[in-house]
């Protein structure tokens, strides 16, 4: 699910100075899971804030109002009333609802109140990992399910460098090493024979990332 | 069953059924007691025995301390007892492989050493797996050294005769306690026992402790009559030096009785025999077992009571009680008293609320359209209360446009029955999704 | 000194705080004025929201009044509390408000003139740091 981080206080401080009427939008889905942005989240960010600024001498009213997600147009419509009233909207939804609300308000500024950061996984109850860059093209079947895009610091995909050492990163000596990692789950799995098979290098222009934002359209769906 | 359709009005939790089906764990004097007792109210009890045979670790005793009776001989008549009761079912060579659902509606999967697996639903379990214990690992090898339970065994042997091992006469022994198991009382209460039957077959008996642990009922009488039959007692601070001298072995303690340390002398005590408490240690099924049941392990990975001045034999898991050893090693008449406990709070649950139980505290519920199914309260619960379950009539993955959704979501649902009203989950809920309810 | 004695909100646990503040008042101990009590099940139901809203508000300083760390009733409510509570003392740092505004006090249910003696200090102490200048309620 996608992870995200609140922004640090000062910086939010720094974009809300200019108003007096705001509202506090948060998210039900990816930012509540991983309790960025979600109603708790957004009302303890919203008291915080109320309380900084009473105490500058510059009160700032915030009205609250969580969606179930924010990256759908429903969701985004149904904050319309209310951003009506405010001037600018602080949106603690990960970047895509940020730009959801964006796309619709075109008239208001919508704040991002959360560093989106990863696409990761839960290792232990509040502690979460990268997992996945959305690449594009996924690899996982031939590493054994573990995604050297994400995990590994230099993205390479034939094998280790020779900073790996005793299963860590030579860039980050915490971090596992992805292709010790996948060498071991080869082994369990009985594939190690597979690590012989090349993997080319990605296409990072023209199959991946690196063009322009990406579109899937699924014309049987469409409306 | 509960409504599909949560609202966030208060709901009143409906009553859970309770059928009269209990679930015993481990064959043992109080898994046995238990049932005896549960079964004489009429409730369906199952028993389930890891071994081939009832008895558990007190089939090691052969003395009690507090009255003469044979401890064999009592073993077996409750045995007997239990095997011929109509309404106790005894499982041997099973053990509990998972456990589901909640009080009332418990699904218990056991499987037999046999192959064989039997789905049981009772509505209360009762965890009495009793401990292990291993030899001291100071004395091993130690050719003049024992256990308490070969002590035991010894003397059961030798009943009216002198006593002898390996042929040998033991004229003098000594036995020293506290090198391992430092908050627990039973080793005292052994050697107590255990040194009155020496004393009275003519042999020089000595108990060397680091402190005497009287505070078990009849323990200070027990102690004044050692005394007076003269049983010697010394204490120490630093373990006493054990050498063998050839043809004994001699105990040095420090005497601890002058009232200056530049005066204290130290003692040698020869001894045919040196005595020493095995340690009670953590039990790698139980600690299994209580992981299984996600039932909370305390110091020494015992099972552990909900409250140890308050509430003995009730578990984290309501409907979930522990008692005896695997709780706490302790004298057989303190584990029978927890063995009675649990039947009394097996029974109050049966018969308190006409055969069903309504949640009394206050009761935490789930939004269940605002749940993302982060699954924090489900990982805070302290109780287990909480799991994730399809009865959602909309989800926060749902778009306000897809109304025709007919299909139960999923979403945390915490059973009432289950519930203890701390709040706990109510804090943690990132969507603010639970309320709590008086 | 202002004519008006600093509020002080008092979350208290029911397994031991609300005990202990019954035991002060029926031994007729000194309680300072204006404190306001809000009585929780366990310490653990205390979100870290309340403890902000209550500063934001009205209330010059929050206390808590919780078990002792291994006595938790609900085995691990206070635990969970406490980390609240540090995370809540990092936003009154970002906020500007000072650290002693917030604190909490484990006790057991025979604390009462202890508790007391700890809510007086705490009057005390508020009053010299001056009103809470975050609190958005008008009085």
């Amino acid at each position: 699910m996608i992870k995200a981080e609140q922004k640090p206080f000062e910086e939010i401080l720094e974009y809300l100075a200019p108003y007096d009427k705001i509202l506090l939008s948060g998210c039900g889905a990816c930012v509540t899971v991983c309790h960025a942005g979600g109603e708790k989240d957004a009302a303890l960010l919203a008291s915080a804030l109320r309380m900084a600024r009473q105490k500058m001498g510059k009160p700032l009213e915030i009205l609250e109002s969580t969606p179930a997600r924010q990256c759908e147009p429903e969701f985004a419509e149904e904050l319309s009333e209310t951003i009506g009233q405010v001037q600018a909207v602080l949106s603690v939804s990960c970047g895509v609802g940020v730009q959801t609300l964006a796309r619709r308000y075109t008239a208001t500024q919508i704040y991002p109140g959360v560093n989106t950061t990863f696409l990761g996984e839960t290792v232990a109850h509040g502690v979460w990992e990268e997992r996945c860059q959305a690449c594009g093209n996924c690899i996982l079947e031939k590493t054994a399910g573990v995604c050297p895009i994400a995990r590994c610091a230099k993205q390479l995909l034939n094998g280790p460098c020779g900073g790996s050492a005793n299963g860590k990163c030579e860039i980050k000596r915490e971090t596992d090493c992805a292709w010790q990692l996948i060498y071991d789950r080869s082994k369990s799995l009985g594939q190690l024979h597979r690590l012989t098979e090349i993997i080319p290098a990605k296409q990072w222009g023209t199959q991946s990332r690196d063009s322009g934002p990406r579109r899937i359209a699924r014309e049987d769906l469409k409306v | 069953m509960y409504q599909t359709a949560y609202s966030s009005k208060p709901v009143t939790p409906s009553p859970v059924v309770l059928k009269p089906e209990a679930l015993i764990i481990g064959g043992g004097i109080v898994g046995m007691t238990v049932a005896g007792e549960l079964a004489r109210e009429g409730v369906q009890v199952v028993v389930v025995e890891k071994g081939e045979t009832l008895g558990g670790g007190a089939g090691d005793l052969r003395f009690f301390y507090d009255r003469p009776a044979d401890v064999r001989k009592w073993m077996e008549e409750m045995i007997s007892t239990l095997e011929g009761d109509a309404n106790i079912t005894v499982l041997k060579g099973g053990k509990l492989e998972r456990l589901d659902g909640q009080m009332g509606r418990f699904q218990a999967l056991i499987r037999i050493s046999d192959g064989g697996v039997r789905t049981l639903s009772p509505c209360a379990v009762v965890v009495a797996t009793g401990g292990i214990t291993r030899p001291v690992e100071a004395i091993r090898g130690q050719s003049r050294c024992i256990g308490l339970s070969e002590m035991e065994k010894l003397l059961a042997e030798c009943r009216d005769l002198p006593l002898t091992r390996n042929g040998r006469p033991v004229m003098r022994a000594t036995f020293l306690l506290d090198l391992t198991n430092d908050d627990i009382k039973i080793d005292t209460v052994t050697a107590l026992k255990q040194a009155l039957l020496l004393q009275g077959k003519g042999c020089r008996t000595a108990i060397v402790a680091r402190d005497l642990k009287v505070s078990v009922s009849g323990m200070e009488l027990l102690y004044s009559r050692a005394r007076e039959e003269g049983v010697l007692f010394f204490k120490y601070d630093d373990p006493p030096v054990l050498t063998d001298t050839g043809d004994a072995i001699a105990v040095e303690v420090q005497d601890m009785t002058t009232l200056r340390k530049e005066e204290r002398e130290t003692l040698s005590l020869p001894s045919d025999l040196v005595v020493v408490g095995e340690t009670f240690a953590a039990d790698p099924e139980t600690e299994e077992l209580c992981r299984a049941m996600k039932l909370r392990t305390g110091p020494g990975g015992r099972a552990m009571e909900d409250n140890p001045q308050l509430q003995r034999v009730t578990s984290n898991r309501r409907g979930i009680f522990v008692a005896g050893a695997c709780r706490f090693p302790q004298v057989v008449t303190e584990s029978l008293r927890e063995a009675r406990a649990v039947v009394q709070e097996v029974m109050a649950l049966l018969l308190g609320g006409g055969g069903t139980y309504t949640a009394e505290n206050p009761v935490a519920e789930v939004d269940a359209g605002k749940c993302a199914l982060c699954y924090t309260c489900v990982r805070l619960c302290p109780h287990i209360a909480i799991g994730v379950e399809r009865y959602g009539e909309r989800n926060v993955y749902a778009a306000p446009a897809e109304k025709d959704q007919n299909s139960p979501w999923q979403a945390a649902r915490i059973e009432p029955a289950a519930c203890f009203g701390c709040g706990i989950c109510v804090a943690e809920c990132p969507a603010r999704a639970i309320t709590l309810y008086r | 000194m202002s004519p008006v004695a600093p509020k002080i909100v008092a979350f208290c646990c029911e397994q031991s705080g609300v005990l202990a503040l019954d035991m002060a008042k029926s031994s007729n101990a000194k309680l300072p004025d204006n404190l306001e009590l809000v009585p929780v099940p366990c310490s653990g139901r205390i979100e870290t929201l309340y403890l902000l809203r209550a500063l934001e508000s009205g209330a010059d300083g929050v206390v808590v009044f919780a078990c002792y760390e291994e006595n938790c009733r609900y085995l691990q409510g206070n635990i969970r509390l406490k980390s609240r509570v540090g995370y809540a003392k990092q936003l009154l740092a970002k906020i500007g408000l000072e650290p002693e505004r917030l604190e909490i006090f484990p006790l057991a249910t025979n604390s009462g003139v202890k508790c007391a003696e700890f809510l007086m200090r705490k009057s005390d102490q508020l009053g010299a740091l001056g009103p809470n200048l975050g609190k958005t309620a008008k009085e």
